[in-house]
């Protein structure tokens, strides 16, 4: 079998190289950005097990109590394991909600209450690109005598740091 | 070889060098703009270029999971892009359609559904994207029927996320009502999740506010005869003691206002006291069947009662 003559190598070269040039960073960003949906995800499943809590309960309306970072480290550009007994918290036991797989984003829950309102914000960050700088997503809700329910929308800022 | 021939070469060998640098050059100097170009040209809108679902399954030549998997990477992605640049994905329902159309057991796209329809970065859904999400958790709960995640997800959908885009009252508390059955259901599945029992308590509040306590004491017996947690068997006591208390003041009302209308209609000259010692009216003829009946038919106001109570 002849070689390549270098005009051809040339062609071949040029032809290679811009396919591999969009398809590279294309499958880069695509296999970055499908991390997105797990902060999303998460919060929604967060949010529907709060107001199921509170519309538990309307005489007295109220969220499971604020829960800090979990896990308190952001994963740096990784996808982490949780440390044993992460989600042992009993506002996550009471959400219902962990990972039993690696997951890229901390989340944490606040919740206040006033004499007749009580309101939670569910928080997710994350730093898919490990450059310290993280991202922000987050849901609220509210209750009071007349029931509970999730505000409409979800705040994001930074989404790509 | 002449001197000729060999300069010929180097030429040759030169020339396609630096076709092979100029392409290097070339590519480095327009690539970004062509992908810039591109990017620019994909922010203006989405083109769906999937086919029908039922086209998509004959196209697919048998490899339908194989497809519906690439097909559901392709829609995490693409959602996750949209977010990215804060665009709506107008065909994300379509995509899921197609999937499920690939392959109808495959769990895991009806678990998301939702998430791809409503969340989506910028916008609030429609009535019509809220509609097709609950049609797909709806056949996602027929195919995926033991997965206990999935109907409280569903539930928790219909109870306290759709109803909060739709307009119609009506179309809400049927969300609610069916959002309320599903929980039912997850409450009922076996779990790994001793808290999904827990969240699905929120249907016996649904069925309470809709009146229908008969089935929030039913739904609350069924769970607290299967429940391990000694803690949400006490909680379940005691929702069903209030409740049945409830019923039964309810109940007790509803007899003085069907006795009160009574007292007013037959005999409104005499006294409560009186009418208790007379006994409920007694129409013999409509009782022995000859014309419509009037009333219960009851000679005594225990039995009177009893008949009542078994009235709808």
């Amino acid at each position: 079998m002849r070689s390549l003559t270098p005009v051809e190598a040339a062609v071949a070269f040029a032809l290679g190289g811009s396919v591999l040039a969009v398809a590279i960073p294309e499958f880069v960003r695509g296999l970055h950005a499908s991390r997105l949906a797990e902060p999303v995800d998460g919060l929604k499943r967060i949010a529907a097990s709060a107001v199921s809590v509170a519309q538990d309960n309307l005489s007295e309306p109220g969220f499971p109590p604020t829960v800090a970072l979990t896990p308190p480290e952001v994963p740096r550009g990784v996808r982490a394991d949780d440390p044993p007994g992460a989600w042992d918290q009993p506002t996550w036991r009471a959400l219902g909600f962990s990972f039993d797989h690696a997951h890229a984003f901390s989340f944490s829950f606040e919740s206040s209450r006033t004499a007749s309102l009580a309101h939670f914000r569910a928080i997710a960050h994350g730093d898919l690109d490990g450059d310290g700088v993280v991202s922000t997503f987050e849901i609220e809700g509210e209750a009071d005598s007349t029931g509970a329910r999730i505000l409409p929308g979800m705040y994001v800022d930074r989404e790509v740091e | 070889m002449s001197e000729a021939v060999a300069s010929r070469r180097i030429s040759s060998h030169l020339l396609g060098w630096g076709l092979l640098l100029g392409s290097a050059l070339a590519i480095a100097y327009v690539r970004p703009k062509v992908v810039a170009g591109v990017r620019e040209t994909k922010l203006l809108s989405d083109v769906l270029t999937l086919p029908p679902p039922d086209m998509l399954v004959a196209a697919s030549l048998g490899y339908r999971s194989a497809l519906a998997d690439f097909l559901y990477t392709t829609t995490v992605i693409t959602y996750s892009i949209h977010s990215e640049e804060r665009r709506r994905w107008e065909f994300v329902g379509q995509y899921l359609d197609s999937i499920v159309a690939l392959d109808p057991h495959f769990c895991q796209t009806y678990r998301y559904a939702d998430t791809f329809i409503t969340y989506q970065p910028i916008g609030s859904p429609g009535p019509d994207e809220i509609r097709h999400a609950r049609r797909l958790l709806e056949k996602g709960l027929q195919m995926c029927a033991t997965d206990g995640r999935l109907w409280l997800s569903a539930g928790q959908y219909m109870i306290f996320i759709g109803p909060q885009f739709l307009t119609d009252e009506a179309e809400k508390a049927d969300f609610r009502a069916a959002g309320a059955k599903m929980l039912t259901r997850a409450a009922e599945l076996v779990s790994d999740n001793q808290n999904v029992q827990w969240q699905a308590l929120a249907a016996a509040g649904v069925f309470t506010r809709e009146g229908n306590r008969e089935a929030a004491i039913s739904f609350l017996e069924r769970v607290y005869h299967i429940a391990d947690d000694d803690q949400l068997k006490a909680n379940i006591a005691n929702r069903l003691a209030l409740l049945r208390q409830e019923g039964a003041l309810e109940e007790a009302r509803r007899q003085a206002e069907v006795f009160n209308e009574m007292c007013a209609r037959d005999l409104p000259f005499v006294s409560r006291t009186g009418m208790l010692v007379l006994g409920p009216v007694y129409d013999a003829a409509s009782c022995a069947g000859i014309g419509r009946s009037a009333g219960p038919c009851a000679e005594t106001w225990a039995d009177w009662a009893t008949t009542l109570r078994a009235a709808p």
